[in-house]
């Protein structure tokens, strides 16, 4: 170790030149230490950013899907004292304002339309062509066919007792939608042809959806009946950007847009009409959002609406679902990011003391050429400074390389426009972060090190630094309070932060505890083998090593053990995910609920399904009722008089209607978790409860129930309880009973039905749908492919989440190996120098670094049983852990010390006696 | 200091005596800034069993450099060590180790004790290689300590003895398992006169009473006129082989 | 549990579920052709029978609200409290259609009914479904409970406005017209004076609050006192 030079002058410029030369000297181990750091910080950067990236989208995507800033929406207009505030608002040339309205409705189609799609006139739907421009319904109509006269219907509906309306059909439920021409604020309707507007406002006109159309045979050009007007559909909706909204009732039914001048004379508003009314705003200048002003508006409105059911929303607080949903995933992964943050500062502290160890030659040099121990210190803390801003760096870049792949990830799968941004803060928090670890961590060392004299490092006396357990007690307090209050921020809960923490201080602890029992038990054991034997002689030996580098075992055994404990916990919990969400069996799933079925249609449903090749579902029949006594005794309604609906509701849940369901036997979702389940031949009243909901209701096996079938008091006594498997997409029932206690209540039947591709799905619905009208069929394509990728995604960021770790659990385990580098090469050397064997000097270390596996193996997975177990308690799934698992913890926890231990020594063993002392040196 | 005569080559052919160690134009360079620096430029020697030879040179000559050479702990450049008439550089790391076990005890110049062993595992350390008991191996230990004066010091760990103190272990771990040959390298550098005697007396004990072939890195005049041989290292090649009185005396 | 509720990773599959049971509210079951087999007429009562069976939809029900705040109930009180010996029962199912009500006919129709009160058909209005087959389903329905020697009073319901003067007018049609086939007695609007005003109803507009019911149950008892159905 060559001594650095001695700086010209003792001042701060010089410290620093000399800290730089020594970074500079050393810039392989440096680069080892910020990188050790950098991972964590990247990816919290990574979270942090890409989580503010989505939210900024979210945010300015909700105005599409409001198309507006502020929606107004009740059940009636709004009062003009409001009205004329709105007006204000525009004069003041603040907001731009638009009105609409959304109702149900019956639509009539023309007779001749479903009649055969290949005699009629006019081209393809999609691509209307000139000859069959829509002729302006309030005109006479130029059509050849022979379809209504919009005008001459008008005039008759005035007078609705004598409609003439045998040209058209039976009517069809829609969701009429009535639009002014400034509609979209935001957003862009989508059309075919194109260009809506024209030919739309200012006529009797209509734009129906596309899906609605091809249903009903319709074309641009052909005319409709709404009311008692007639109009003339000009385009067909492709996308609609609020089509989300407007919910309440028929909202499920297709969309029919109007223009809003002339929903009136439809002659469906009116009293007793059921019809949301809405007013949309939108600030003049959209580039400048003022947000506050947003809010300030909206207040104002709130404050002046003090009519019920009047609901006045802001894009800022549109969709809270998936913002939640994100915040969520994210504190998932803020935790696992701390935890790799906190694995790599063990890693570089750890390797910072021993160069600091390494270093202590130096400093005696440098202290008797005059440098005072605050020059050491000062530094030491810089190079500590040095390293932070490299591993902050190193940080940054990676937070930024995760975050443009989290965010194309992310718009792939949530199908949302996302702007890449870096806000200045996280730059700062980066640098910040990993400054205040490698300089907080090393603090301590570096004081103890600028304390020692001369002295005492030159003369040997010291082979380490002292570590005073005061200092070793704050920093590690320090480390626990920073880590709270951090996990508390990104979870934004003091009870999650700190459930977090003391889980990991605690694991960190148990896994210290466990370390320091093996430590002691190798110690005893080394001193017992006293043996002659080669294998004594390599036991013993391979013990010593391990238990007399105290300081060094201990450190990466505590890296190793926490670095697999963490892998394996997400492993396990990783498992226990797919286990439960078994999404390898997506493609299997039914994507169809088919809902009302009566029973003697299922022979005739069964052959539809089975004409579009699906397999032939079981139907569960659905029975409502309500819960009325518990074990005899009737359940008593609370006096609530006053509460609120909400507080009542909440009381009444208990008294609710439910569904129930019986069978004989049960499906393959669902497993009896205690008591037994009926012989399919039961004639007893038995009923089986899902755990869940028998704990919330405080009911166990033997209790009896009574529940209120439509009027008829049916009795049952519970006989098992148990669990469903919901992901699994089949119809489950809190509540079974016996075929016995319910085939002959009013029923009707569901099914879940798997029916791929899913291209065949509308077809199949028509088809049911045209034989059995009362059969609802719900599609859950969409929502499963949501749920799939969300899911599908969440699982491969855990997967390369784990597989990071376990990189960086190699990657500092390697680096402490290496920091024992030097000692293991000398000691190898003088092994050598007297006369050990190549192999025994292999198996003296292989029997260290299998000890050290066996610990961690033990430890790992101990703890890691533990902590996966709470963990899964706490997000209530089933935590399971196979043989297999097991297995594979224990491999690894094995042969990864050794397989890097080997690694890395394979040179030193091989070299010659001189070049290892060279070498340590 | 004494005459010297220009003799490069130092082994006479009169020698009727088998030689334990040959040492045929013993090269050795380092490389340095990329270019071999030339140490060692033809070093020639016989070693016969029972011998005590003092080597001595200036600072940087490049004692060190040829003792760990003959011990085998080092790679020659050009040239050829005999052991028996065996050529040492064909055998592997691990055939160079089993003769040190068996034969060879060496002192280095800075100690090089191991670290995280205390001074009566560092001695009975060789012991242990050679296969020897534990309990066994350290009765020897601590006997040798016991004959060095620090029995005390047996269980401190070598950054918790003096200079002196940690020489003397290093003495001991060399000769524990009564080999052969002892290379020592300034193993009296740090001790006073008084002890530095007392040790110097047992090496040359044992080279007596066991015929041990003793090789000493020496400064010190005095201890080089008490071997039988004294040869002092120049510009990297032997300067003359300097018989001592007594050993001519000896011979006669 | 906060972490269990932030970490929760089931919350898709609760939002999952949401969707369902939206869809389901929002599709109420709509016509089934067939009665169930099985349909004798009961044997006579040994006890005079005094119960009213209120068949129906969420409106009987109490769509939200406990049974006891629905309208049955509150007439059973109000009779309660007169000293009458007429009971009611509240066979409501909440987005029952007349197929529903069809299908469950022989589960209620116990011995101990005397009347049959029926206010069933707005969810296959709103569900805009083809209205011959419910009128089938009325008529039906109310066969039956005649030949099981009940006394039916049928309830009319009326569409919101923006249904279409075509579309409602037929859809209340087929009320006077059912009743007037099979002769019973109609009440002309369960919803008198409390449908469209938003102080009677929930947020949804459409479901009657517990001030509502108390409404309908007023009503209810002035109807059957003008027709003097329950002595
Ligand atoms: N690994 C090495 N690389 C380059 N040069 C080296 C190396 N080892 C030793 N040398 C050089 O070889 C020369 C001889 O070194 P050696 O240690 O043999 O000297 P020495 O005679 O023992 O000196 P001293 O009496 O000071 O111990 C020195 O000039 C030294 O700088
Ligand atoms: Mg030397």
């Amino acid at each position: 170790m060559t001594a650095p030079q001695r700086p010209t002058s003792q001042d701060a410029q010089g410290i620093t030149k000399l800290a730089w030369r020594i970074f500079w000297r050393y810039r392989g181990r440096m680069l080892f230490f910020a990188t050790a750091i950098a991972v964590g910080v990247g990816f919290l950067i990574a979270l942090g950013n890409l989580l503010d990236s989505i939210n900024g989208s979210i945010a300015r995507q909700a105005r599409t899907l409001m198309a507006a800033d502020i929606s107004i929406s009740s059940g009636q207009p709004l009062p003009p004292k409001t009205q004329t505030w709105i007006k204000d608002l525009e004069k003041k040339g603040e907001f731009h304002s638009s009105k609409m309205l959304i109702f149900p409705s019956m639509l009539a189609p023309p007779k001749q339309a479903l009649l055969s799609p290949s005699s009629r006139p006019s081209s393809v739907s999609s691509q209307p062509s000139a000859s069959s421009k829509p002729s302006i319904a309030s005109k006479p109509s130029a059509s050849s066919r022979p379809s209504t006269h919009p005008s001459s219907l008008a005039a008759r509906a005035k007078d609705p007792k004598s409609p003439s309306f045998e040209n058209f059909r039976t009517p069809i439920l829609v969701n009429i939608k009535a639009v002014q021409p400034t509609y979209p604020f935001y957003g862009a309707l989508e059309t075919t042809p194109k260009a809506w507007r024209k030919g739309f406002f200012g006529h009797h006109a209509c734009m129906l959806d596309r899906s609605l159309a091809e249903q009903q045979g319709l074309r641009v050009g052909d005319t409709v009946r709404l009311g008692v007007l007639a109009l003339k559909i000009t385009a067909l909706i492709e996308a609609e950007p609020d089509q989300l909204t407007g919910g309440g009732f028929g909202a499920l039914a297709p969309r029919v847009m109007i223009p809003f001048d002339i929903a009136r004379k439809t002659g469906l508003l009116g009293f007793g009409s059921r019809v949301s009314y809405r007013t949309l705003l939108k600030t003049m200048d959209p580039q400048r959002t003022d947000l506050r002003r947003i809010a300030d508006v909206k207040k104002t409105l709130r404050a002046q609406l003090q009519i019920p059911n009047i609901r006045v929303t802001a894009y800022t607080e549109a969709q809270p679902t998936i913002r939640d949903i994100l915040q969520r995933v994210a504190i998932f992964f803020i935790f696992v990011s701390l935890v790799a943050l906190l694995l790599g500062a063990i890693g570089m502290a750890a390797s910072v003391t021993t160069f600091l160890n390494e270093q202590m030659e130096t400093v005696g040099i440098l202290r008797c050429m005059g440098l005072g121990p605050r020059d050491i210190s000062a530094l030491y803390t810089r190079l500590c400074v040095g390293i932070g801003i490299l591993g902050g760096l190193f940080g940054l870049t990676l937070g930024i390389a995760l975050s443009a792949a989290g965010l194309s990830l992310v718009q792939n799968l949530m199908n949302l426009q996302l702007a890449w941004s870096l806000h200045w803060v996280y730059i700062l928090e980066s640098f910040g972060l990993a400054i205040l670890l490698t300089w907080g961590l090393n603090a301590a060392t570096v004081r103890s090190l600028a304390a020692l004299s001369p002295q005492e490092i030159l003369s040997g006396r010291q082979s380490q630094i002292p570590l005073s357990r005061r200092a070793l007690f704050w920093t590690g307090l320090a480390l626990f309070v920073g880590f709270f209050l951090y996990a508390a921020r990104a979870a934004l809960s003091l009870w999650v932060g700190g459930f977090f923490t003391l889980t990991l201080s605690g694991m960190i602890l148990l896994c210290l505890l466990f370390i320091l029992l093996a430590l002691g038990a190798c110690a005893w054991i080394a001193q017992r083998i006293q043996s002659s034997s080669p294998l004594a002689f390599v036991l013993r030996h391979g013990l010593r090593q391990l238990v007399r580098q105290r300081a060094r075992s201990l450190t990466y055994l505590l890296a190793l053990t926490i670095g697999v404990t963490l892998i394996s916990t997400l492993q396990i919990l990783q498992q226990s995910f797919e286990a439960e969400v078994q999404i390898t069996r997506y493609n299997k799933m039914p994507n169809l609920f088919l809902i009302d079925v009566q029973r003697e249609q299922v022979e005739g449903i069964k052959q539809i399904i089975r004409d579009f090749g699906g397999t032939p579902p079981t139907f569960n029949p659905l029975v409502r009722a309500r819960l009325t006594h518990i074990n005899g005794k009737k359940i008593q309604r609370k006096a609530l008089r006053g509460a609120s609906l909400e507080a009542r509701m909440r009381a009444n849940a208990i008294r609710r209607e439910y569904n129930l369901t019986y069978k004989r036997t049960l499906n393959e979702s669902e497993t009896v978790v205690s008591g037994r389940f009926w012989k399919a031949g039961s004639t007893k009243m038995e009923i089986s409860l899902e755990q869940r909901w028998a704990q919330r209701l405080g009911l166990a096996i033997g209790d009896t129930m009574r529940f209120d079938i439509v009027g008829q008091p049916v009795e049952g006594t519970i006989t098992s309880i148990r669990t469903i498997n919901w992901r699994s997409f089949l119809p489950n029932f809190f509540v079974v009973m016996t075929p016995t206690a319910l085939q002959d209540a009013p029923q009707q039947l569901i099914t879940s039905v798997a029916l791929h591709p899913p291209s065949k799905i509308a077809t199949f619905q028509r088809a049911l749908v045209r034989r059995y009208p009362n059969v609802s069929v719900i599609d859950l394509g969409r929502v499963i492919d949501l749920v799939r990728g969300v899911l599908g995604a969440f699982l491969a960021a855990m997967r390369v989440l784990a597989w990071v770790c376990l990189a960086i659990g190699l990657f500092i385990l390697a680096g402490t190996l290496g920091m024992g580098q030097r000692e293991r090469r000398e000691k190898v050397a003088l092994m050598r120098a007297l006369g050990c064997q190549y192999r025994t000097l292999v198996a003296i270390d292989v029997v260290e670094f299998v000890t050290i596996g066996l610990i961690t193996s033990v430890v790992v997975m101990v703890v890691s049983w533990g902590t996966g177990a709470v963990i899964a308690q706490q997000m209530q799934i089933a935590f399971q852990i196979t043989a297999a698992q097991l297995l594979q913890i224990l491999l690894t926890a094995l042969l990864l010390p050794f397989g890097v231990g080997m690694l890395v020594n394979a040179q030193t063993y091989r070299a010659g006696v001189q070049e290892n002392l060279r070498r340590s040196e | 200091m004494q005459t010297t005569t220009a003799q490069p080559t130092a082994p006479t052919a009169t020698s009727t005596k088998e030689a334990l160690m040959e040492v045929i134009d013993l090269h050795k360079s380092y490389l340095s800034g990329g270019r071999p620096l030339e140490i060692l430029k033809g070093v020639s020697l016989h070693i016969y069993r029972g011998e005590s030879i003092a080597l001595t040179g200036a600072s940087g000559s490049g004692k060190s450099t040829l003792l760990s050479l003959l011990a085998g702990l080092d790679r020659v450049t050009q040239g050829q060590i005999l052991l028996r008439g065996d050529a040492m550089q064909a055998w592997d790391e691990d055939r160079l180790a089993r003769w040190r076990r068996e034969e060879v005890g060496f002192v280095f110049q800075d100690f090089r004790l191991v670290k995280s062993f205390t001074a009566l595992e560092n001695v009975s350390l060789p012991l242990e290689i050679l296969g020897w008991d534990g309990q066994k191996a350290r009765q020897r230990a601590e006997e040798l300590l016991e004959h060095l004066s620090i029995l005390p010091r047996a269980h401190h760990f070598p950054h918790q003895l003096s200079g002196g103190e940690q020489q003397r272990v290093a003495i001991a771990r060399a000769y524990a398992h009564r080999p052969l040959l002892i290379f020592a390298d300034e193993p009296t550098g740090n001790l006073d006169p008084e002890t530095s005697q007392q040790v110097l007396d047992s090496l040359l004990n044992i080279n007596d009473e066991e015929q041990t072939t003793l090789i000493m890195v020496t400064h010190d005049m005095s201890v080089a006129q008490r071997m039988k041989r004294h040869i002092p290292l120049r510009a990297g090649r032997l300067e003359e082989d300097i018989r001592s009185a007594k050993d001519e005396g000896a011979k006669a | 549990m906060p972490l269990a509720t932030i970490l929760r990773w089931p919350l898709l599959f609760c939002l999952l579920i949401g969707t369902l049971s939206a869809c389901k509210k929002q599709q109420p079951p709509p016509t089934a052709p067939q009665a169930r087999p099985q349909d004798t007429p009961r044997p006579r009562p040994i006890t005079k029978p005094q119960t009213v069976l209120f068949l129906g939809d969420s409106l009987t029900a109490g769509y939200q609200l406990a049974k006891t705040e629905a309208f049955p109930a509150l007439i059973q009180e109000s009779w309660q409290k007169a000293g009458k010996p007429w009971k009611t029962r509240n066979s409501g199912i909440s987005g029952d259609t007349t197929a529903g009500v069809l299908s469950r006919l022989s589960w209620v129709l116990k011995p101990d009914v005397h009347t049959v009160f029926l206010a069933i058909g707005g969810n296959d209005g709103l569900r805009g479904t083809n209205l011959d087959s419910s009128r089938a389903n009325l008529e039906k329905i109310i066969t039956r409970c005649q030949k099981a020697g009940k006394t039916v009073v049928m309830a009319g319901i009326q569409l919101p406005t923006n249904y279409g003067p075509d579309y409602r007018k037929r859809f209340a049609e087929m009320y006077e017209q059912v009743a007037k086939a099979h002769k019973v007695v109609r009440m002309p609007f369960l919803l008198k004076d409390v449908a469209g005003i938003p102080a009677l109803n929930l947020a949804d507009g459409i479901h009657p609050n517990p001030k509502g019911h108390q409404i309908i149950a007023k009503n209810v008892l002035a109807f059957f006192q003008e027709k003097a159905l329950f002595p």
